[in-house]
Protein backbone atom coordinates (compact mmCIF):
# COMPACT_ATOMS: atom_id res chain seq x y z
CA UNK A 1 0.00 0.00 0.00
CA UNK A 2 1.49 3.12 -0.99
CA UNK A 3 1.52 6.44 1.69
CA UNK A 4 -0.50 8.29 -1.24
CA UNK A 5 -3.23 5.85 -1.86
CA UNK A 6 -6.86 6.94 -0.43
CA UNK A 7 -8.00 4.93 2.65
CA UNK A 8 -11.32 3.87 0.99
CA UNK A 9 -9.07 2.42 -1.92
CA UNK A 10 -6.27 0.96 0.21
CA UNK A 11 -9.45 -0.82 2.55
CA UNK A 12 -10.78 -2.22 -0.79
CA UNK A 13 -7.38 -3.56 -1.80
CA UNK A 14 -6.52 -5.22 1.17
CA UNK A 15 -10.25 -6.45 1.10
CA UNK A 16 -9.79 -7.94 -2.27
CA UNK A 17 -6.31 -9.13 -1.80
CA UNK A 18 -7.34 -11.06 1.71
CA UNK A 19 -10.51 -12.30 0.56
CA UNK A 20 -11.14 -12.44 -3.44
CA UNK A 21 -9.34 -16.14 -3.47
CA UNK A 22 -11.84 -17.47 -0.64
CA UNK A 23 -15.06 -15.40 -2.65
CA UNK A 24 -14.04 -16.77 -5.74
CA UNK A 25 -13.80 -20.78 -4.48
CA UNK A 26 -17.10 -20.26 -2.30
CA UNK A 27 -18.86 -18.69 -5.69
CA UNK A 28 -17.16 -21.25 -8.16
CA UNK A 29 -18.10 -24.31 -5.49
CA UNK A 30 -21.66 -22.88 -4.90
CA UNK A 31 -22.57 -22.15 -8.81
CA UNK A 32 -20.57 -25.19 -10.19
CA UNK A 33 -19.00 -23.25 -12.83
CA UNK A 34 -15.58 -21.33 -12.98
CA UNK A 35 -16.81 -18.65 -15.18
CA UNK A 36 -19.85 -17.45 -13.69
CA UNK A 37 -17.96 -17.40 -9.94
CA UNK A 38 -14.87 -15.19 -11.47
CA UNK A 39 -17.25 -12.81 -13.18
CA UNK A 40 -20.05 -12.76 -9.66
CA UNK A 41 -16.71 -12.37 -7.57
CA UNK A 42 -15.80 -9.29 -10.10
CA UNK A 43 -18.97 -7.95 -9.90
CA UNK A 44 -18.96 -8.28 -6.17
CA UNK A 45 -15.93 -6.22 -5.33
CA UNK A 46 -17.23 -3.72 -8.39
CA UNK A 47 -20.47 -2.56 -6.49
CA UNK A 48 -18.96 -2.44 -3.27
CA UNK A 49 -15.82 -0.09 -5.12
CA UNK A 50 -19.42 1.81 -6.52
CA UNK A 51 -21.41 1.67 -2.88
CA UNK A 52 -18.43 3.41 -1.33
CA UNK A 53 -19.74 1.84 2.09
CA UNK A 54 -16.54 1.73 4.27
CA UNK A 55 -15.31 -1.20 4.09
CA UNK A 56 -12.00 -0.44 6.48
CA UNK A 57 -13.31 -1.84 9.55
CA UNK A 58 -15.35 -4.74 9.01
CA UNK A 59 -15.64 -7.18 11.06
CA UNK A 60 -16.66 -10.30 9.19
CA UNK A 61 -15.52 -9.36 6.05
CA UNK A 62 -16.51 -13.07 4.56
CA UNK A 63 -19.67 -12.45 5.52
CA UNK A 64 -19.94 -8.94 4.09
CA UNK A 65 -18.78 -10.45 0.74
CA UNK A 66 -21.04 -12.76 0.56
CA UNK A 67 -24.44 -10.69 1.38
CA UNK A 68 -22.88 -8.56 -1.22
CA UNK A 69 -23.10 -11.26 -3.83
CA UNK A 70 -26.26 -12.80 -2.44
CA UNK A 71 -27.51 -8.88 -3.39
CA UNK A 72 -26.23 -9.71 -6.71
CA UNK A 73 -27.27 -13.29 -7.27
CA UNK A 74 -31.06 -12.52 -6.24
CA UNK A 75 -30.97 -8.75 -8.15
CA UNK A 76 -34.20 -6.87 -7.87
CA UNK A 77 -36.04 -8.71 -10.78
CA UNK A 78 -35.94 -11.81 -9.07
CA UNK A 79 -36.95 -10.66 -6.03
CA UNK A 80 -39.85 -8.65 -7.59
CA UNK A 81 -40.95 -12.38 -9.12
CA UNK A 82 -40.67 -13.76 -5.03
CA UNK A 83 -43.13 -11.02 -3.72
CA UNK A 84 -45.32 -11.08 -6.82
CA UNK A 85 -45.92 -14.72 -6.47
CA UNK A 86 -45.58 -14.73 -2.95
CA UNK A 87 -48.58 -12.08 -2.38
CA UNK A 88 -50.64 -13.22 -5.75
CA UNK A 89 -50.57 -16.55 -3.54
CA UNK A 90 -51.27 -15.11 -0.01
CA UNK A 91 -54.47 -13.48 -1.17
CA UNK A 92 -55.80 -16.99 -2.50
CA UNK A 93 -55.40 -18.37 0.50
CA UNK A 94 -55.99 -15.75 2.93
CA UNK A 95 -58.83 -16.83 5.04
CA UNK A 96 -56.79 -20.11 5.78
CA UNK A 97 -53.41 -17.92 6.84
CA UNK A 98 -55.07 -15.30 9.52
CA UNK A 99 -51.93 -13.47 11.25
CA UNK A 100 -49.74 -13.93 8.06
CA UNK A 101 -50.59 -10.82 6.56
CA UNK A 102 -49.33 -7.62 8.53
CA UNK A 103 -47.25 -5.75 6.50
CA UNK A 104 -44.11 -6.55 9.15
CA UNK A 105 -45.05 -10.32 8.59
CA UNK A 106 -44.86 -10.26 5.17
CA UNK A 107 -41.33 -8.30 4.88
CA UNK A 108 -39.61 -10.85 7.36
CA UNK A 109 -41.36 -13.37 4.85
CA UNK A 110 -39.97 -12.15 1.95
CA UNK A 111 -36.41 -11.26 2.94
CA UNK A 112 -36.41 -15.22 4.34
CA UNK A 113 -37.60 -16.12 0.71
CA UNK A 114 -35.04 -14.38 -0.47
CA UNK A 115 -32.04 -15.73 1.63
CA UNK A 116 -33.61 -19.61 0.81
CA UNK A 117 -33.64 -19.05 -2.89
CA UNK A 118 -30.06 -18.05 -3.06
CA UNK A 119 -29.00 -21.17 -0.91
CA UNK A 120 -31.11 -23.13 -3.38
CA UNK A 121 -28.93 -21.12 -6.08
CA UNK A 122 -27.06 -23.77 -8.26
CA UNK A 123 -29.34 -26.64 -7.46
CA UNK A 124 -30.44 -28.53 -10.34
CA UNK A 125 -34.28 -28.64 -10.59
CA UNK A 126 -35.22 -31.92 -9.71
CA UNK A 127 -32.43 -31.73 -6.62
CA UNK A 128 -34.13 -28.29 -5.70
CA UNK A 129 -38.08 -29.31 -5.69
CA UNK A 130 -37.17 -32.91 -4.01
CA UNK A 131 -35.50 -30.75 -1.15
CA UNK A 132 -38.68 -28.25 -1.13
CA UNK A 133 -41.39 -30.97 -1.14
CA UNK A 134 -39.57 -32.58 1.25
CA UNK A 135 -38.96 -29.69 4.26
CA UNK A 136 -41.65 -27.35 3.47
CA UNK A 137 -44.19 -29.66 2.21
CA UNK A 138 -43.57 -32.55 4.43
CA UNK A 139 -43.79 -34.75 1.87
CA UNK A 140 -42.57 -38.36 2.36
CA UNK A 141 -39.40 -39.63 -0.19
CA UNK A 142 -41.86 -41.88 -2.06
CA UNK A 143 -44.94 -39.45 -2.45
CA UNK A 144 -41.82 -37.09 -4.01
CA UNK A 145 -40.22 -40.27 -6.04
CA UNK A 146 -44.14 -40.49 -7.32
CA UNK A 147 -44.35 -36.51 -7.95
CA UNK A 148 -41.10 -36.09 -9.74
CA UNK A 149 -41.11 -40.02 -11.47
CA UNK A 150 -38.25 -40.74 -9.53
CA UNK A 151 -36.90 -43.37 -7.65
CA UNK A 152 -36.59 -43.47 -3.65
CA UNK A 153 -32.87 -43.84 -4.04
CA UNK A 154 -32.70 -41.24 -6.71
CA UNK A 155 -34.88 -38.85 -4.47
CA UNK A 156 -32.45 -40.02 -1.03
CA UNK A 157 -29.36 -39.32 -2.85
CA UNK A 158 -30.80 -35.98 -4.72
CA UNK A 159 -31.72 -34.69 -0.74
CA UNK A 160 -27.81 -35.37 0.18
CA UNK A 161 -27.14 -33.39 -2.46
CA UNK A 162 -29.07 -30.51 -1.43
CA UNK A 163 -28.00 -30.82 1.81
CA UNK A 164 -24.54 -30.77 0.94
CA UNK A 165 -25.04 -27.74 -1.24
CA UNK A 166 -26.98 -25.59 1.72
CA UNK A 167 -25.15 -25.90 3.88
CA UNK A 168 -21.82 -24.67 1.78
CA UNK A 169 -23.89 -21.73 1.09
CA UNK A 170 -24.26 -20.78 4.87
CA UNK A 171 -20.70 -21.64 5.38
CA UNK A 172 -19.05 -17.54 5.50
CA UNK B 1 -5.84 -37.37 12.19
CA UNK B 2 -9.29 -35.17 11.91
CA UNK B 3 -11.89 -36.19 9.13
CA UNK B 4 -11.66 -34.10 6.08
CA UNK B 5 -14.35 -31.72 6.20
CA UNK B 6 -16.37 -33.19 2.66
CA UNK B 7 -16.59 -36.46 4.78
CA UNK B 8 -17.92 -34.72 7.87
CA UNK B 9 -20.66 -32.75 5.89
CA UNK B 10 -21.70 -36.24 4.15
CA UNK B 11 -21.81 -37.75 7.07
CA UNK B 12 -23.77 -34.57 8.79
CA UNK B 13 -26.05 -35.05 5.70
CA UNK B 14 -26.83 -38.78 6.42
CA UNK B 15 -27.49 -38.15 9.78
CA UNK B 16 -30.64 -35.38 8.79
CA UNK B 17 -31.99 -37.44 6.64
CA UNK B 18 -31.62 -40.80 9.18
CA UNK B 19 -33.17 -38.87 12.40
CA UNK B 20 -36.34 -37.63 9.85
CA UNK B 21 -36.74 -41.09 8.79
CA UNK B 22 -36.78 -42.36 11.99
CA UNK B 23 -39.20 -40.10 13.43
CA UNK B 24 -36.09 -38.53 15.72
CA UNK B 25 -36.55 -41.45 17.87
CA UNK B 26 -34.62 -41.03 20.98
CA UNK B 27 -32.10 -44.10 20.49
CA UNK B 28 -31.51 -41.89 16.81
CA UNK B 29 -31.01 -38.57 18.83
CA UNK B 30 -28.71 -40.35 21.11
CA UNK B 31 -26.77 -41.62 18.69
CA UNK B 32 -26.40 -38.41 16.80
CA UNK B 33 -25.31 -36.40 19.98
CA UNK B 34 -22.43 -38.72 20.07
CA UNK B 35 -21.58 -38.11 16.69
CA UNK B 36 -21.26 -34.03 17.05
CA UNK B 37 -19.16 -34.30 20.23
CA UNK B 38 -16.53 -36.39 18.12
CA UNK B 39 -15.29 -32.27 17.02
CA UNK B 40 -16.17 -28.57 16.77
CA UNK B 41 -16.06 -29.48 13.33
CA UNK B 42 -18.80 -32.04 13.66
CA UNK B 43 -21.19 -29.76 15.80
CA UNK B 44 -20.70 -26.85 12.69
CA UNK B 45 -21.59 -29.25 9.77
CA UNK B 46 -24.85 -30.59 12.01
CA UNK B 47 -25.88 -26.54 13.00
CA UNK B 48 -25.20 -25.43 9.58
CA UNK B 49 -27.39 -28.37 8.04
CA UNK B 50 -29.88 -27.59 10.69
CA UNK B 51 -29.80 -24.36 9.87
CA UNK B 52 -30.77 -25.05 6.15
CA UNK B 53 -34.22 -27.27 6.88
CA UNK B 54 -35.21 -24.95 9.51
CA UNK B 55 -35.47 -21.85 6.69
CA UNK B 56 -37.70 -24.02 4.91
CA UNK B 57 -39.61 -25.42 7.84
CA UNK B 58 -40.16 -22.01 9.13
CA UNK B 59 -42.48 -21.02 6.29
CA UNK B 60 -45.01 -24.41 6.51
CA UNK B 61 -47.81 -22.28 7.76
CA UNK B 62 -47.84 -21.22 4.99
CA UNK B 63 -45.85 -23.52 2.05
CA UNK B 64 -48.36 -22.70 -0.62
CA UNK B 65 -47.34 -18.66 -1.05
CA UNK B 66 -43.75 -19.13 -0.12
CA UNK B 67 -43.78 -22.86 -3.07
CA UNK B 68 -45.15 -20.24 -5.59
CA UNK B 69 -42.31 -17.45 -4.72
CA UNK B 70 -39.50 -19.99 -5.17
CA UNK B 71 -41.34 -21.50 -8.36
CA UNK B 72 -41.15 -17.99 -9.27
CA UNK B 73 -37.60 -17.27 -8.32
CA UNK B 74 -36.39 -20.01 -10.24
CA UNK B 75 -38.64 -20.25 -13.55
CA UNK B 76 -37.37 -19.01 -16.79
CA UNK B 77 -33.47 -19.31 -15.41
CA UNK B 78 -31.28 -21.06 -17.17
CA UNK B 79 -28.00 -21.38 -16.36
CA UNK B 80 -26.32 -18.03 -16.97
CA UNK B 81 -23.22 -19.90 -18.80
CA UNK B 82 -23.84 -19.11 -22.00
CA UNK B 83 -25.52 -15.68 -21.95
CA UNK B 84 -22.27 -14.81 -20.41
CA UNK B 85 -20.01 -16.54 -22.95
CA UNK B 86 -21.79 -15.21 -25.77
CA UNK B 87 -21.27 -12.06 -23.96
CA UNK B 88 -17.44 -12.91 -23.71
CA UNK B 89 -16.99 -13.90 -27.69
CA UNK B 90 -18.66 -10.56 -28.54
CA UNK B 91 -16.41 -8.09 -26.69
CA UNK B 92 -13.54 -10.40 -27.92
CA UNK B 93 -14.82 -9.33 -31.37
CA UNK B 94 -15.45 -5.96 -30.00
CA UNK B 95 -11.83 -5.54 -29.16
CA UNK B 96 -10.92 -6.60 -32.70
CA UNK B 97 -12.89 -4.73 -34.92
CA UNK B 98 -12.60 -1.37 -33.14
CA UNK B 99 -8.83 -0.68 -34.40
CA UNK B 100 -10.78 -1.21 -37.80
CA UNK B 101 -13.42 0.99 -37.22
CA UNK B 102 -11.19 3.39 -35.64
CA UNK B 103 -8.92 3.37 -37.93
CA UNK B 104 -11.87 3.86 -40.48
CA UNK B 105 -13.40 6.77 -38.81
CA UNK B 106 -9.82 9.00 -38.08
CA UNK B 107 -8.77 11.41 -40.05
CA UNK B 108 -5.50 9.11 -41.48
CA UNK B 109 -7.28 8.98 -45.04
CA UNK B 110 -6.35 12.79 -45.05
CA UNK B 111 -2.67 11.82 -43.94
CA UNK B 112 -2.33 9.58 -46.63
CA UNK B 113 -3.43 12.50 -49.17
CA UNK B 114 -1.02 14.65 -47.84
CA UNK B 115 2.41 16.07 -49.28
CA UNK B 116 4.00 14.79 -45.98
CA UNK B 117 2.89 13.11 -43.25
CA UNK B 118 4.42 11.27 -40.15
CA UNK B 119 2.45 8.23 -38.38
CA UNK B 120 1.70 7.61 -34.98
CA UNK B 121 5.39 7.88 -32.69
CA UNK B 122 6.95 8.89 -35.86
CA UNK B 123 8.55 12.44 -35.89
CA UNK B 124 10.21 13.82 -39.06
CA UNK B 125 12.31 17.51 -39.71
CA UNK B 126 12.53 18.70 -42.99
CA UNK B 127 14.33 21.22 -45.09
CA UNK B 128 12.11 23.30 -47.68
CA UNK B 129 13.55 24.65 -50.88
CA UNK B 130 13.29 28.18 -49.02
CA UNK B 131 16.05 27.16 -46.51
CA UNK B 132 13.13 27.20 -43.58
CA UNK B 133 13.13 24.19 -41.03
CA UNK B 134 9.75 21.97 -40.80
CA UNK B 135 9.63 19.49 -38.22
CA UNK B 136 6.22 17.27 -37.94
CA UNK B 137 5.70 15.47 -34.66
CA UNK B 138 3.83 11.96 -34.05
CA UNK B 139 0.64 11.55 -36.61
CA UNK B 140 0.46 14.65 -38.64
CA UNK B 141 0.35 15.83 -42.17
CA UNK B 142 1.13 18.91 -44.11
CA UNK B 143 0.69 20.35 -47.80
CA UNK B 144 3.29 22.47 -49.07
CA UNK B 145 2.60 25.24 -51.78
CA UNK B 146 5.41 27.74 -52.63
CA UNK B 147 5.23 29.73 -54.92
CA UNK B 148 6.91 33.60 -56.19
CA UNK B 149 4.79 35.46 -53.74
CA UNK B 150 4.37 32.96 -50.89
CA UNK B 151 5.15 30.36 -49.20
CA UNK B 152 2.16 28.32 -47.37
CA UNK B 153 1.86 25.69 -45.09
CA UNK B 154 -1.24 23.48 -44.91
CA UNK B 155 -1.59 21.96 -41.55
CA UNK B 156 -3.87 19.45 -41.98
CA UNK B 157 -3.73 17.30 -38.25
CA UNK B 158 -1.35 17.34 -35.65
CA UNK B 159 1.23 19.51 -34.45
CA UNK B 160 4.47 21.63 -36.48
CA UNK B 161 7.50 23.81 -35.40
CA UNK B 162 8.44 25.71 -38.39
CA UNK B 163 11.70 28.35 -38.34
CA UNK B 164 11.06 30.49 -40.87
CA UNK B 165 13.66 31.75 -43.28
CA UNK B 166 13.38 34.95 -44.06
CA UNK B 167 12.35 36.26 -47.05
CA UNK B 168 11.24 39.73 -47.34
CA UNK B 169 9.41 39.45 -50.38
CA UNK B 170 7.83 35.79 -50.43
CA UNK B 171 5.76 35.49 -46.71
CA UNK B 172 5.59 32.40 -44.73
CA UNK B 173 2.19 31.46 -43.98
CA UNK B 174 0.85 28.50 -42.31
CA UNK B 175 -3.14 28.00 -42.81
CA UNK B 176 -5.19 25.47 -40.65
CA UNK B 177 -9.17 25.11 -41.15
CA UNK B 178 -9.31 27.80 -38.26
CA UNK B 179 -6.78 30.72 -39.11
CA UNK B 180 -3.68 31.57 -40.49
CA UNK B 181 -0.22 32.51 -38.92
CA UNK B 182 1.89 34.80 -41.05
CA UNK B 183 5.55 35.40 -40.93
CA UNK B 184 8.60 36.79 -42.74
CA UNK B 185 10.79 34.91 -40.57
CA UNK B 186 10.85 33.32 -37.20
CA UNK B 187 10.37 30.57 -35.22
CA UNK B 188 6.91 28.71 -33.98
CA UNK B 189 4.75 25.73 -33.01
CA UNK B 190 1.18 25.27 -34.42
CA UNK B 191 -1.01 22.39 -32.99
CA UNK B 192 -4.24 21.86 -34.97
CA UNK B 193 -6.93 20.56 -32.63
CA UNK B 194 -10.00 19.41 -33.04
CA UNK B 195 -11.91 22.79 -33.28
CA UNK B 196 -8.84 25.20 -32.41
CA UNK B 197 -5.12 26.31 -33.60
CA UNK B 198 -2.77 26.49 -30.84
CA UNK B 199 -0.26 28.90 -31.76
CA UNK B 200 3.30 28.81 -29.29
CA UNK B 201 5.55 31.62 -30.16
CA UNK B 202 8.97 31.22 -29.53
CA UNK B 203 10.81 33.56 -31.30
CA UNK B 204 9.80 37.21 -33.37
CA UNK B 205 6.18 37.07 -34.07
CA UNK B 206 3.35 36.53 -36.93
CA UNK B 207 0.27 38.04 -37.34
CA UNK B 208 -2.75 35.21 -36.53
CA UNK B 209 -5.77 35.48 -38.20
CA UNK B 210 -8.92 33.54 -38.12
CA UNK B 211 -10.51 31.57 -40.75
CA UNK B 212 -13.42 34.57 -41.22
CA UNK B 213 -10.96 37.26 -41.73
CA UNK B 214 -12.66 39.12 -38.95
CA UNK B 215 -9.81 39.01 -36.00
CA UNK B 216 -6.16 40.00 -36.02
CA UNK B 217 -3.76 39.40 -33.74
CA UNK B 218 0.08 39.91 -33.18
CA UNK B 219 1.66 37.27 -31.35
CA UNK B 220 4.96 37.61 -30.22
CA UNK B 221 7.54 35.03 -28.45
CA UNK B 222 6.73 33.65 -25.59
CA UNK B 223 2.83 33.85 -25.93
CA UNK B 224 0.78 31.60 -27.12
CA UNK B 225 -2.54 31.93 -29.14
CA UNK B 226 -5.97 29.88 -29.44
CA UNK B 227 -7.19 30.31 -33.11
CA UNK B 228 -10.57 29.26 -33.85
CA UNK B 229 -12.86 29.86 -37.16
CA UNK B 230 -14.27 33.24 -35.82
CA UNK B 231 -11.75 34.40 -33.32
CA UNK B 232 -7.59 34.81 -32.29
CA UNK B 233 -7.05 35.42 -28.30
CA UNK B 234 -4.15 35.10 -26.02
CA UNK B 235 -3.91 32.27 -23.65
CA UNK B 236 -1.02 32.48 -21.52
CA UNK B 237 2.52 32.40 -22.24
CA UNK B 238 4.96 29.52 -22.74
CA UNK B 239 8.61 29.10 -21.92
CA UNK B 240 10.44 29.21 -25.48
CA UNK B 241 13.93 27.28 -24.68
CA UNK B 242 11.41 24.63 -22.76
CA UNK B 243 9.84 24.27 -26.04
CA UNK B 244 12.90 23.33 -27.78
CA UNK B 245 13.79 21.30 -25.50
CA UNK B 246 11.10 19.65 -25.90
CA UNK B 247 10.71 19.13 -29.55
CA UNK B 248 14.11 18.26 -29.86
CA UNK B 249 13.56 15.04 -27.15
CA UNK B 250 10.51 14.47 -28.78
CA UNK B 251 8.48 15.20 -25.12
CA UNK B 252 5.19 16.84 -24.35
CA UNK B 253 5.63 19.66 -21.73
CA UNK B 254 2.31 20.50 -20.37
CA UNK B 255 1.59 23.01 -17.71
CA UNK B 256 -2.26 22.93 -16.06
CA UNK B 257 -3.57 21.26 -18.58
CA UNK B 258 -6.98 20.04 -18.46
CA UNK B 259 -5.97 16.37 -18.71
CA UNK B 260 -8.47 15.19 -21.42
CA UNK B 261 -6.60 17.56 -23.87
CA UNK B 262 -2.75 15.98 -22.38
CA UNK B 263 -4.52 12.39 -23.47
CA UNK B 264 -5.17 13.42 -27.10
CA UNK B 265 -1.95 14.64 -27.45
CA UNK B 266 -0.95 11.49 -26.46
CA UNK B 267 -2.98 9.39 -28.43
CA UNK B 268 -2.20 11.45 -31.72
CA UNK B 269 1.17 9.52 -30.45
CA UNK B 270 0.25 6.34 -30.32
CA UNK B 271 -1.23 3.61 -32.63
CA UNK B 272 -4.44 2.38 -31.11
CA UNK B 273 -6.76 4.10 -29.59
CA UNK B 274 -7.39 5.92 -25.79
CA UNK B 275 -10.64 5.37 -24.67
CA UNK B 276 -11.66 7.79 -22.25
CA UNK B 277 -15.14 9.86 -20.57
CA UNK B 278 -14.10 13.44 -21.86
CA UNK B 279 -16.29 14.64 -19.42
CA UNK B 280 -15.18 12.70 -16.23
CA UNK B 281 -12.06 13.50 -16.75
CA UNK B 282 -12.24 17.23 -17.63
CA UNK B 283 -11.62 18.58 -14.19
CA UNK B 284 -8.41 17.07 -13.64
CA UNK B 285 -5.44 18.95 -14.55
CA UNK B 286 -1.91 18.32 -15.68
CA UNK B 287 1.60 19.81 -15.04
CA UNK B 288 4.58 17.53 -16.35
CA UNK B 289 7.06 16.58 -19.13
CA UNK B 290 5.97 13.37 -20.68
CA UNK B 291 7.75 11.27 -23.54
CA UNK B 292 5.99 11.12 -26.46
CA UNK B 293 8.33 8.18 -27.91
CA UNK B 294 6.96 5.99 -24.82
CA UNK B 295 3.34 6.77 -24.76
CA UNK B 296 2.75 4.03 -22.27
CA UNK B 297 5.16 5.03 -19.98
CA UNK B 298 3.59 8.61 -20.67
CA UNK B 299 0.14 7.51 -19.27
CA UNK B 300 2.31 5.99 -15.93
CA UNK B 301 3.82 8.48 -15.50
CA UNK B 302 0.01 10.79 -15.24
CA UNK B 303 -1.08 7.74 -13.39
CA UNK B 304 1.11 8.32 -10.79
CA UNK B 305 0.09 11.61 -9.73
CA UNK B 306 -3.73 11.47 -10.36
CA UNK B 307 -6.50 9.00 -9.62
CA UNK B 308 -6.86 7.27 -12.91
CA UNK B 309 -7.40 3.17 -13.82
CA UNK B 310 -5.40 2.66 -17.10
CA UNK B 311 -6.44 -0.67 -18.20
CA UNK B 312 -4.88 -2.59 -21.45
CA UNK B 313 -7.12 -4.86 -23.22
CA UNK B 314 -4.50 -5.17 -26.08
CA UNK B 315 -1.98 -3.26 -27.24
CA UNK B 316 -4.67 -1.74 -29.66
CA UNK B 317 -6.90 -0.25 -26.95
CA UNK B 318 -6.45 1.61 -23.07
CA UNK B 319 -9.30 2.58 -21.32
CA UNK B 320 -8.78 5.29 -18.74
CA UNK B 321 -11.01 6.17 -15.83
CA UNK B 322 -11.02 8.12 -12.79
CA UNK B 323 -11.26 6.32 -9.57
CA UNK B 324 -14.13 7.19 -7.61
CA UNK B 325 -12.96 9.33 -4.57
CA UNK B 326 -12.50 8.43 -1.45
CA UNK B 327 -15.86 8.95 0.96
CA UNK B 328 -14.66 12.09 2.98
Amino acid sequence: MSSGEPPFQAAISDLYCEHHGWLFGWLRRKLGCAHNAADLAQDTFARILNARESVASLREPRAFLSTTARRLIIDQVRRKHIENAYLQELALTAEALEGYQSPEHILSTLEALEHIAFMLEGLHDNVRQAFVLYYLDGLTQSEIARQLGLSDRTVRKYLIQALLHCSHSLDT
Amino acid sequence: MPAPRQIIDEQAAEWMLRLHEEGFSDAARLEFECWKQQSPQHAAAAQRMQDAISRLQSLREQSAPAKAALNAAFTGRKPTAPRKHILRVVLIAACLALPVTLTLKSQYPERWLADISTGPNDWKTLHLADDSTLTLSGASAVNVHFNSTERRIELLQGEILVEVAHDRSRPFIVQTAQGTMRALGTRFVVNHLADTTVLSMLQSRVAAQSANEQQTLEVGAGSKALISRDAVKLSGTVDPASINEAWRRHQLVVENQPLDQVLDEIARHRRGHLQFDRNALADLRVTAVLPLDDTDRALQLIAETLPLSIKTYTPWLIVISQLPQPKK
